[in-house]
């Protein structure tokens, strides 16, 4: 029998070591510390009279929650999503690709994420390229929903969404450092891959017509994604110490894809899920994050006082009080992310500054709840040691502003950021 | 294949309804551009292909050829296409999720090759090493995942890496390990070959004939739902599959153990197929008001469908027309209680017949109908969308953006509220699709219980499907059974559907293969997959 080798089992190299509490047995960066990202869309929309901060610079009822944090937080303004509305515009809010319907063929860029984790991987990468979180992110598993579904993806496919925390947990933490493994040896795991390539090619060479000829294409260029895979250099480590929201799920859950699809479970999953983002981001594990609660036009149930369940998009639509709750959930969960990231960075020398100071997280949605997406809720979220302005209110004019502004915060090679267009706001720049 | 030529006319005309609620059926990955079948050629075949080993067929590979049932697999779930399989070449590319997937099972599997037990057990010449033990270490392994024997090419690269671990002082399993790795990565494994070699001479000229190979693979996988054993190559190798008349001798071979009864392979293959075009999995976590809709019923729903069409399709080899209209089901304690019907209450499952008036077959089955409920009603929508689109075949866009909410009504029926939706012009021009087939339905509820009354009246279930050239009605659930059962638009796409499952195709694609429309029972439709000329041939794109 084999035992399930991990995302870590790649990392065969990872010394473990108690991750909370420390000694850190990281690679501390001697220069600048390297900044994270987190994408933290809230579908359905918002409604705004609650959202925005008033004119006195108090919060109302939905971003309330955020007062702690005020000085971290940057709303967003104006923001139209360019090219798209509706709930299909869930493909159009990091990609920038023009979505005009539901039946609109899938986007072939990539999402800012998937820019971004390029980017680090290509100078300083991570044992995990990036990671891919959702509860309920689909009504069922294994539910493809063309426009209300993929958030997230490569030049080629929609980025698979990890739905389970407890497999998760277990795939990234759970079995800790393979036992007494050799490390692997890179040369011949690179000479595999070669084999692999020469073998591509020879089919390229068959005379093979273009829609198969495209499938040949994908799989090459897939390959510098498995490249990256190999371990050359691990610079941090992270242990299996048991994430509490993550246990609590383990007996409910745990192995079973299709529960963790249950919307009993859901407030629970985006908790641990959280939770387990925070310790991945933390640890060094990655530095880049996604969250999809939910599907865009779904109706995972959001707690409510009163033990009550409101339908996540199906309250939108009254645009009322009731959404103001549900929305204001979503903050509270924000926040606590904020909360589990606001620990020493072991990415560090000094230990001076947080992990919190070295992330940027944005919260955009793909469209507002009458449909239209010319005011999206946005803001973002970040560290002391982002180059951005925080604390106050921009005015943008789209979800491509936004995205290159980051961009260019995240290092990302012209080429690549132009994805977004050229205009920044430039207010969010420090 | 024969189209609803209203129905097209309706499409064309710019489709601007909207289906009724947060859980439309599951819609297709975006289709992309195929390159089509020739419907007007004499022997109509599809194109050269490779075809990307689905996952459950990549996982049924490699847990059969390293005997490692245990292997945990994490590639990402297969798109879906327009009727909801997961097999359509067309969709099935290695992208950064699965390539990684798959390298990190290479990696597993590279250790556990290597590992002592496995070498132990393996040729005597592992323990020495040696080029030779090399070459035929890949003879064996290499042969059962590229499912032919490798190029002198292919192997040369092989025997490449296997001197450059040699030369580092490396010992034989280590080779072993990273040529496990490269094989399990290969393009060779993950993609079936459907190239075929140029003919030559009438009738074959310009066509490419699949070799006795890819045959092998395509029928092993196509009936076993696993890769070719050691033993078929080795027949293979000796011409079995020389004579195009022996193939589907070969494919029922396979199919059926010596005593008649489907093979343990074929079985899942078939099950497999219908799960996927009846949703089935969705029967786990589709929502639900209804606290009784407990774990405990959704599993026993699940499995009262399982014995449905395990005794349609095995016991009695029924047609579709028996999958539609068969009155048996089966039930336990769990499920009487819920159904309400006056049959033995017993632990196990049994056979009992319905009670007339209340439903037959697969549109009466409790799960079917709760995957298209919503979480308190029934929904004639997502009811009729399958007739619409599984049934017959039907393009039914998706539901377009810019409206999602119902027309307001005081109606007290579901039928009523669904309805005004025939009323508005703005959502007529799809809803009338498929509306007047789901209200045929409407005897049972959000749960898939039957029913004489909703919303203090008496159900009226009567309807009609429009758009096709004879536009039949009906009056109940029965009478919707039998119209469709008789319905050639549905024996073609019935047909169309399972040749695109086992061809890798869309149904656009399948229904033009000349495959035979008759009512065939389901597993000889699967073997009728042989008698098209597509299974051995193929045209350049």
């Amino acid at each position: 029998m084999i035992k399930r080798r991990t995302f870590l089992g790649a990392a065969a190299g990872l010394v473990a070591a108690p991750f909370l509490g420390g000694p850190w047995s990281v690679t501390a960066s001697p220069g600048a510390v390297p900044l994270r990202l987190v994408l933290f869309p809230s579908l359905n929309g918002t409604r705004h009279e609650s959202f925005w901060p008033l004119a006195d610079g108090r919060l109302p009822e939905i971003s309330e929650p955020l007062l702690p944090i005020r000085e971290r937080v940057s709303f967003v303004r104006g923001l139209r999503m360019e090219g798209s509305f509706n709930h299909f515009a869930v493909r159009s809010m990091f990609t920038g690709a023009p979505i005009s319907d539901y039946a609109n063929p899938e986007p072939t860029v990539r999402s800012f994420d998937q820019i971004v984790a390029d980017t680090i991987a290509a100078t300083s990468p991570t044992p995990l390229r990036s990671l891919h979180l959702g509860a309920r992110p689909a009504p069922y598993a294994g539910a493809a929903f063309l426009g209300r579904q993929n958030i997230f993806r490569t030049a080629s496919e929609a980025v698979a969404v990890r739905a389970n925390p407890v497999t998760a947990f277990d795939d990234l933490f759970g079995g800790g450092p393979p036992a007494e493994q050799p490390l692997p040896e890179v040369s011949f795991e690179e000479s595999a891959l070669a084999i692999t390539r020469a073998e591509l090619q020879d089919l390229a060479a068959r005379g093979l017509g273009p829609s198969q000829q495209r499938k040949l294409d994908a799989h090459l260029e897939a390959l510098p994604s498995v490249d990256a895979m190999i371990p050359r250099a691990p610079t941090a480590s992270c242990d299996g110490t048991p994430i509490p929201t993550v246990e609590a799920l383990r007996g409910a859950i745990g192995g079973n894809e299709a529960a963790a699809f249950e919307d009993v479970h859901f407030p629970a999953i985006v908790d641990a899920q959280i939770d387990l983002m925070a310790r991945a981001l933390a640890c060094g594990l990655t530095r880049v994050a996604t969250l999809q609660s939910s599907w865009a036009d779904g109706d995972a149930g959001v707690p409510v006082e009163g033990g009550r369940r409101l339908p996540w998009h199906p309250t939108s639509h009254d645009s009322g009080p009731a959404y103001a709750l549900v929305q204001r959930w979503y903050v509270e969960r924000l926040v606590r992310l904020v909360g589990q990231l606001d620990v020493p960075d072991p990415l560090d020398a000094s230990g001076a500054s947080s992990v919190l100071d070295h992330t940027v997280i944005v919260w955009m949605s793909e469209c507002e709840p009458s449909h239209d997406a010319n005011e999206i809720s946005a803001m973002v979220v970040g560290g002391r040691c982002t180059p951005l302005d925080l604390g106050g209110q921009v005015s943008g004019g789209s979800n491509l502003e936004l995205l290159r502004t980051l961009a260019d915060v995240f290092g990302v090679d012209p080429a690549d950021a132009n994805q977004f267009g050229s205009t920044v706001i430039r207010e969010l720049r420090a | 294949m024969r189209r609803a030529v209203l129905a097209v006319a309706l499409l064309s005309n710019a489709c601007t309804g909207v289906v009724d609620d947060r859980f439309p059926e599951p819609e297709a990955t975006a289709p992309q551009v195929v390159a089509p079948v020739d419907c007007t050629a004499e022997r109509p075949v599809g194109t050269r292909m490779l075809r990307r080993l689905s996952r459950l067929e990549v996982e049924a590979t490699l847990r059969e050829v390293f005997q490692a049932p245990d292997l945990a697999f994490d590639l990402p779930y297969d798109p879906v296409n327009e009727v909801g399989l997961q097999t359509d070449e067309s969709l099935l590319v290695v992208g950064p999720q699965f390539a990684g997937g798959l390298h990190r099972v290479a990696m597993e599997l590279g250790l556990h090759a290597s590992s002592s037990p496995l070498i132990d057990r393996g040729a005597p010449c592992y323990a020495m090493g040696g080029e030779d033990c090399a070459r035929g270490w890949l003879s064996s392994f290499g042969r059962r995942l590229y499912r032919r024997p490798l190029s002198a090419d292919e192997t040369e690269r092989y025997l490449a890496l296997y001197r450059a671990i040699e030369a580092s002082g490396e010992p034989f399993p280590t080779f072993v390990r990273w040529a496990t790795v490269a094989l399990v990565d290969s393009p060779h494994l993950v993609y079936r070959s459907e190239l075929g070699l140029r003919g030559d001479g009438e009738p074959l000229a310009g066509r490419f004939q699949l070799t006795p190979y890819e045959l092998a693979t395509a029928l092993a996988y196509t009936y076993t739902g696993k890769p070719p054993t050691d033993l078929f190559l080795d027949r293979v190798s000796a011409g079995a599959l020389d004579d195009r008349a022996s193939v589907a001798d070969v494919a029922r071979s396979l199919a059926f153990e010596p005593d008649g009864q489907p093979s343990a392979g074929f079985r899942a293959v078939l099950f497999q197929f219908l799960d996927q075009w009846l949703r089935s999995d969705a029967i786990d976590s589709v929502g639900k008001d209804d606290p009784i809709f407990t774990p405990v019923l959704r599993q026993a729903l699940r499995r009262e469908t399982e014995l449905y069409l395990e005794d349609v399709m095995f016991m009695e080899r029924g047609s579709l027309r028996d999958l539609l209209t068969s009155r048996r089901t089966y039930l336990n304690q769990t499920l009487v209680d819920f159904y309400g019907y006056s049959a033995p209450r017993s632990a196990e499952f049994v056979p009992v017949d319905r009670p007339p008036g209340t439903g037959v077959g697969l549109l009466a089955q409790g799960s079917f109908l709760a995957i298209r409920g919503t979480r308190a009603e029934s929904s004639p929508t997502r009811r009729g969308l399958f007739v619409r689109r599984a049934l017959l075949c039907e393009p039914i866009p998706p539901a377009p953006g810019g409206v999602d909410i119902f027309p307001e009504t005081t109606a007290a029926t579901t039928r009523g509220r669904h309805a005004v939706l025939l009323d508005e012009p703005y959502c007529r021009s799809c809803h009338v699709l498929m509306e007047p087939i789901g209200f045929g339905l409407e005897a049972y509820d959000a749960l898939g219980r039957y029913r004489e009354v909703d919303g203090g009246e008496p159900v009226n279930a009567s309807g009609t499907i429009v758009g096709l050239e004879a536009e039949p009605s009906f009056s109940n659930a029965e009478e919707l059974a039998a119209v469709l059962s008789e319905l050639p638009e549905a024996r073609a796409c019935f047909e169309a559907t399972i040749g695109a499952f086992g061809f890798g195709i869309d149904t656009e694609r399948s229904g033009c293969l000349a495959l035979v429309a008759e009512d065939r029972s389901v597993v000889d439709q699967f073997i009728g997959l042989t008698e098209t000329d597509h299974f051995y041939e193929r045209v350049a794109e």
